[in-house]
């Protein structure tokens, strides 16, 4: 049996506890990276690509830390308590936990999807040295608008769900209090509500920091969100996080640009510690 | 509760989660391990394992949700493809490793047994592995079985899934006509699963009648997964208490029902729980599916394995009486 290089564990958030893994570096140590993941079926369908991208940056130095928010995966908590901010706060946990245990090296975040969303907000306020962004949606309103959609679509499809047909519908459920399921989870009005304004914080012009935002879907740089500060690699489609006829996508690029992110531009740095 | 487990099994390390019962609930002799749905982490679609084992575990059942290798936390190798993995399970590719883990977390909780499924290919791997070990399965839940062949497979081994034809994905027409002459495009149409289904609310297709026209009920498909098959009928044979979740109108559903008038035909399910859910989809997650298929769950561990020192208390083949079936809303 291999020595024990991945553990996971939970850290106390309030009443509730956090579930994360821990995957150590495996060669010398150049920088530490916590991952904010999607949620979710995002989460469902991409997991086995972002365990993967955890192994990979630990294989190359780089110390790892991913977890699930409160309310999804193997944490605990109601979903239906949860909202943005919260979820927030559950990375600002975890981001703690990695500084302890990766003293000396820089410290960086790297979000896909929902999770670019929060891990730009913590990059803004903590001691972060540097942010890596991954198919970010342009805030977490139109992020959720598009999780409705996909309800919306699949639900009229299948001839499945309840009685609402619409996005319209749903979004009138939950602003008068309702429950509403999408993708298995029980959205609230909390939720809804703390969508509204949180929008993607792209960091100031002058933000001496290294960041980035790359897009999956192989867009033209007139078409980036940041210019200057995007990349644009083709991933294959259906993206990994969606329903994909593969498991394991050719993702070369991504991870060696991501990588080459992480490890590169921290190395020249001196650790915020 | 939850506490994290590690398993050394079969040259893997796999990590899995524990849901200790509740001390004020009456002791079970009996508990409750949950596969992966699909390649899908141990906490499932929406997390209907996580909310499974919470419920069961009050219930006095000590639960288990384990990744099994290459999934989840777990790591191992996994095939490029999606449709290989499914073959993977369909083959038993899981068996091994699902006994060695059932095996271990008997022996450090001491159970005398484990009711084990999930959804999809969890379901398949549990199946097997009750033909299997009689000894150590005391029950199976199985939410959406698929009893059928993959695509490739069954275009292999011929008959009804013949018409299959690789899609290429630029070619709009070709992927049209081939859905247009593939046994499984006309079964995803009709039970709505692809996404010509959308032709149903503009064409008034007698959509049962040509499902009709489409299954012999009376005999296994050529698509069957036969040796899955053969153990269904063997389990169900034996009296195992099972429960089969269904997406009522959907794919898995018609097939099962079509296992089920073929393969059962003279014989007695007595231990046999059918229910089907409305309105839902093959991964429960619309309709309140997850929180039913919960609650389903829960009455029927609590009602087949009652808390005492005793396994479960199946009812004998021979009393003849025919297995629930219900459809829920």
């Amino acid at each position: 049996m291999p020595a024990l290089t991945e553990s996971p564990g939970y850290l106390s958030q309030g009443e509730d506890s956090l579930y994360f893994v821990h995957h150590r570096a495996r060669t010398e140590r150049r920088a530490a990276v916590l991952l904010a993941g999607p949620l979710g079926l995002e989460r469902a369908h991409g997991y086995v690509v972002w365990v993967r991208w955890a192994r990979f940056l630990a294989a190359r130095g780089v110390e790892v830390l991913r977890l699930d928010y409160r309310g999804s995966g193997e944490s605990t908590g109601r979903f239906d308590e949860m909202t943005f901010p919260r979820w927030e706060e559950d990375l600002r946990t975890g981001l703690e936990h990695l500084r302890r245990l990766s003293p000396g090296v820089p410290l960086m975040v790297h979000g896909l999807r929902l999770g670019a969303l929060l891990a730009a907000r913590v990059f803004r306020t903590e001691r972060v040295d540097g942010l890596l962004m991954w198919e970010p949606p342009e805030s977490g309103r139109a992020h959720l608008m598009e999780v409705l959609r996909r309800k919306v679509a699949a639900d009229n499809l299948e001839g499945t769900g309840g009685e609402a047909r619409s996005r319209e519908d749903y979004v009138t459920q939950l602003e008068a209090g309702r429950h509403v399921e999408v993708e298995g989870l029980p959205w609230s009005r909390g939720l809804w509500r703390s969508s509204e304004g949180y929008g993607l914080a792209v960091p100031e012009k002058d933000e001496a920091r290294p960041w980035r935002v790359v897009h999956l879907d192989g867009r033209p740089a007139e078409r980036f969100l940041a210019p200057g500060k995007s990349r644009s690699v083709r991933a294959p489609r259906p993206f990994f996080w969606s329903t994909s006829n593969r498991l394991l996508p050719e993702l070369v690029d991504l991870y060696e640009d991501g990588l080459g992110f992480i490890a590169g531009s921290g190395a020249g740095q001196e650790a915020r510690s | 509760m939850r506490e994290l487990i590690q398993l050394e099994v079969m040259g893997h390390r796999l990590w899995g989660t524990f849901h200790p019962p509740s001390p004020s609930a009456p002791r079970r002799s009996v508990g409750v391990l949950f596969l992966n749905p699909g390649h899908v982490p141990r906490s499932g679609h929406g997390g209907l394992s996580v909310l499974a084992a919470d419920q069961l575990s009050a219930q006095g059942f000590p639960c288990f949700r384990v990744d099994l290798p290459g999934l989840g936390d777990s790591d191992g190798p996994l095939p490029e493809m999606t449709s290989e993995l499914y073959q993977l399970v369909c083959k038993g590719g899981f068996v091994d490793v699902a006994s060695a883990v059932r095996e271990e977390l008997q022996r450090r909780h001491g159970l005398e047994g484990m009711l084990m499924g999930g959804l999809c290919g969890a379901a398949t791997t549990a199946l097997y592995l009750a033909d299997r070990e009689p000894e150590g399965v005391h029950g199976l839940f199985m939410f959406e079985p698929e009893f059928y062949l993959s695509e490739q497979e069954a275009a292999a081994v011929g008959g009804e899934g013949t018409a299959v034809e690789a899609e290429h994905p630029r070619l709009s027409l070709k992927r049209v006509t081939s859905k247009l002459f593939s046994y499984w495009g006309w079964m995803r149409m009709l039970t709505r699963e692809n996404e010509y289904a959308r032709l149903f609310k503009y064409v008034p297709f007698p959509r049962q009648r040509l499902l009709d026209l489409l299954m012999d009920w009376d005999s296994l498909p050529a698509v069957a997964n036969v040796p899955l098959v053969r153990a269904w009928q063997r389990v169900v044979e034996r009296g195992l208490p099972v429960l089969v979740l269904t997406a009522e109108g959907k794919l898995r559903d018609v097939f099962f029902d079509r296992i089920h008038r073929s393969a059962l035909a003279d014989l007695p399910h007595p231990n046999l729980s059918r229910i089907r859910l409305k309105g839902t989809n093959h991964i429960f997650t619309t309709g309140g599916a997850i929180e039913a298929s919960v609650d389903h769950l829960s009455q029927w561990a609590s009602e087949r394995f009652p808390s005492s020192n005793t396994t479960h208390l199946p009812i004998p083949p021979d009393a003849m009486r025919p297995g629930s079936e219900r459809v829920v809303s």
